[in-house]
């Protein structure tokens, strides 16, 4: 197919961060189907383990697990939809010529895909191959585990590779949707707009059983239409993000009382969808998280003592929401490689008129706070308030560890937001330099 | 009195020597064009008198203090207080409106908001752009784009305005009127004008121009 070649004749070409893409992209790939391997894997066990192993161990918390593994899909989905967009003004500028020689914007944005598509394709591969090896390594040579452990069944495992590779095609096709490109190369960034307003009727539709329960009313079909409806509000949530940050920018930008702020909420405010993209993803690990502090608190009510099987999985459920807060800033640092690629001669030339590196910094820096801590504090405390009555506490002992936990996790998610900016430092260095000034 | 000097300048990029051995000397109050052939290195003679980058050889003297070996936050320092800056393609920040454009400055430096938007209004008014005030630089033609950044560059109240090129992407007849602004403005301020170009009707503007070939001052026409 000669779409195909064109592809991977155009995959040799490409700038410096249009290479970095592909590489990403394979990363997240691969994540994604370790991930998904992971959960294929626990499905797959057979009868009682040590109870060391956790929620792995016992029949009833398998499932569970296996979930949770699938919900770290989430941030690498945002990571890799992240990663699929950078530099793609860089590529419809290259793929221009093609225009010019009669091809569609269809065609144009259809070789993008393509090319994002290959890259998770071979993540993917070397990912399942690498997690095969190491499982079987793991299993054979240090645990011993013949028959009761079983690996990642071939269905499962094919399935999730097709996922990972469905998806980042999906992703591949939208990445140019805001690029314009005319035949004549010119290609610039269309108008973005505020996000819609309209999403906010998910999670408020959401609350209504709730609230209607709440109220004494009747609520027909009673366990799933709470369900139903806590499903609705969650990711209505998620959704809204966006329209979240916005506003906080919004906000920012009209009260600035510095340059720093003024630039970074404006910044913010013309750019809310990725923020607010990769921040719902943040909010959930973080609303997640400080749900936990109930069932962490009412445990320790009951028991006073920790057995080896509650300390595996609070260590397992608190290393996941630490590796997905990760996941996230790595998309988010992937965004910030975006916005200083893209507003580096104008960076740079305010660099020469006199502003300095630190102020420039702090602009980065501000962008990160506007954008987290308003999503985070309502992550945090929806966790907190959605699971209050989980934990049933019998006396107070405890009572102070949830609260806590949900300033902790609603911190950590504003920290894990603005760490990016100091790994972005080296970058911002190089997006200013003299040389950038000769650019258009 | 000699306000801006270069003694002997080199620069050299990799291979390329964009400047080899360049003296000039400007005098305060003076406007000078630099003119010379496409890569000649006029731009990074701007660059280097203004204190962006430095030379690798010789001496560059700002009202009688020696700059290039000043370190970068210094430099940085005197690029804010003393000098203003415009670029060919102005360069502002997209997403802030033209009036908070030319305010930026004054914010870094500390200024109230409302104090330096009424500032920035004022000399969008003299550079005859206050009815695009509200507009952000997308919105805007060229020539607005050129007026709005060279009042960010005056706001501050330069000793030294330094221009780019600042008329090269304007036909000719929105070229004449941004630099007879911009001209005006410098001489209301008192302020020195160091002009890039390669279009002789506006080095014809200038007091004096200082003519760039190979990285070399070739002459200086009165
Ligand atoms: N950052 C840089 N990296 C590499 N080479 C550079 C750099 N800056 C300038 N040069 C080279 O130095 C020489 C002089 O460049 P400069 O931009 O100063 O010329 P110019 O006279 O301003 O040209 P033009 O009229 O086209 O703007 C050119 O050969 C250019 O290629
Ligand atoms: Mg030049």
């Amino acid at each position: 197919m000669t779409l195909l070649r064109v592809a991977g004749m155009l995959g040799r070409g490409g700038s410096r961060a249009e290479r970095a893409r592909a590489r990403l992209v394979a990363v997240g790939a691969a994540l994604a189907t370790w991930f998904l391997f992971g959960a294929a894997n626990v499905l797959a066990l057979h009868g009682q383990l040590d109870d060391r192993l956790g929620p792995i161990a016992n029949r009833g918390t398998r499932p569970g697990t296996a979930f949770a593994f699938g919900l770290m899909i989430l941030p690498i989905a945002a990571f890799l939809h992240q990663t699929g967009r950078l530099a793609s003004a860089d590529r419809e500028r290259r793929l221009a010529a093609l225009r010019l020689t009669g091809a569609t914007p269809a065609q144009v944005r259809l070789l993008g895909a393509l090319e994002t598509t290959r890259s998770a394709a071979l993540g993917t591969v070397c990912g399942a191959i690498a997690y095969v090896l190491l499982e079987w390594s793991i299993r054979g040579l240090l645990l011993h585990l013949p028959t009761t452990a079983a690996g990642v069944p071939p269905a499962l495992g094919l399935a999730a590779m097709a996922l990972v590779i469905a998806v980042a095609a999906v992703s591949g096709l939208l990445a140019g949707r805001h690029v314009v490109t005319s035949p004549l190369g010119v290609t610039r960034r269309a108008t973005r707009r505020r996000p819609g307003r309209r999403v906010l009727l998910v999670p408020v539709l959401g609350c209504v059983p709730m609230v209607a329960r709440f109220a004494g009313l009747p609520v027909p079909y009673r366990p799933y239409s709470l369900l139903l409806g806590a499903g609705l509000f969650a990711v209505g949530m998620m959704l809204s993000t966006s329209l979240l940050v916005w506003a906080s920018a919004r906000v920012a930008g009209r009260r600035a009382r510095s340059a720093e702020t003024l630039l970074a909420a404006r910044a913010l405010e013309t750019d809310a969808r990725p923020w607010g993209r990769t921040m719902s993803v943040l909010g959930l690990a973080v609303a997640i998280g400080s749900g936990t502090g109930w069932i962490e608190a009412g445990i320790m009510d009951d028991r006073h003592t920790l057995d080896p099987f509650w300390l595996t999985s609070f260590t397992l459920v608190d290393l996941a929401l630490l590796v997905a807060m990760a996941v996230t800033a790595a998309a988010l640092l992937v965004h910030q490689a975006e916005y200083l690629m893209e507003h580096g001669p104008v960076l740079a030339t305010l660099r020469a008129t006199g502003v300095a590196d630190g102020e420039l910094r702090r602009v980065l820096l501000r962008q990160g706070i506007i954008a987290a801590v308003l999503p985070c504090s309502v992550a945090a405390l929806i966790g907190l308030l959605g699971l209050t009555d989980t934990g049933g506490l019998h006396n107070e002992t405890w009572a102070w560890w949830p609260v806590t936990n949900a300033v902790l996790m609603a911190a950590l998610g504003v920290l894990a937001a603005t760490l990016t900016t100091k790994a972005s430092q080296r970058r911002l260095q190089r997006a200013v330099s003299p040389g950038r000034l000769r650019t258009e | 009195m000699t306000l801006l000097e270069a003694r002997r300048i080199e620069k050299t990029f990799g291979r390329t020597h964009a400047l080899r051995g360049v003296s000039v000397a400007i005098e305060s109050g003076e406007v000078v064009a630099i003119t010379g052939p496409s890569g000649s290195g006029k731009s990074t003679l701007l660059h280097c008198l203004s204190g962006i980058m430095c030379p690798e050889a010789g001496e560059v003297h700002y009202d009688g203090r020696r700059i290039d070996t000043l370190d970068e936050a210094a430099r940085t320092r005197l690029r804010r207080d003393a000098f203003g800056i415009v670029f060919q393609f102005g360069r502002l920040v997209p997403e802030l409106t033209a009036v908070e454009n030319v305010a930026l400055p004054l914010l870094f430096n500390g200024d109230g908001r409302e104090k330096s938007a009424t500032v920035a209004r004022d000399w969008l008014e003299r550079m005859d752009a206050l009815d695009v005030a509200d507009a952000r630089p997308g919105e805007l033609s060229g020539g607005q784009l050129q007026r709005v950044a060279m009042a960010r560059a005056l706001v501050t109240g330069p000793k030294v305005v330094f221009a780019d090129e600042p008329t090269g992407a304007l036909d000719s007849l929105a070229g004449e009127k941004v630099l007879g602004l911009l001209l005006e403005a410098a001489r209301v301020n008192g302020s020195t004008v160091v002009l890039v170009t390669h279009d002789n009707q506006v080095a014809a503007h200038a007091d004096r121009e200082i003519v760039v070939r190979d990285g070399a001052a070739a002459g200086v026409v009165a």
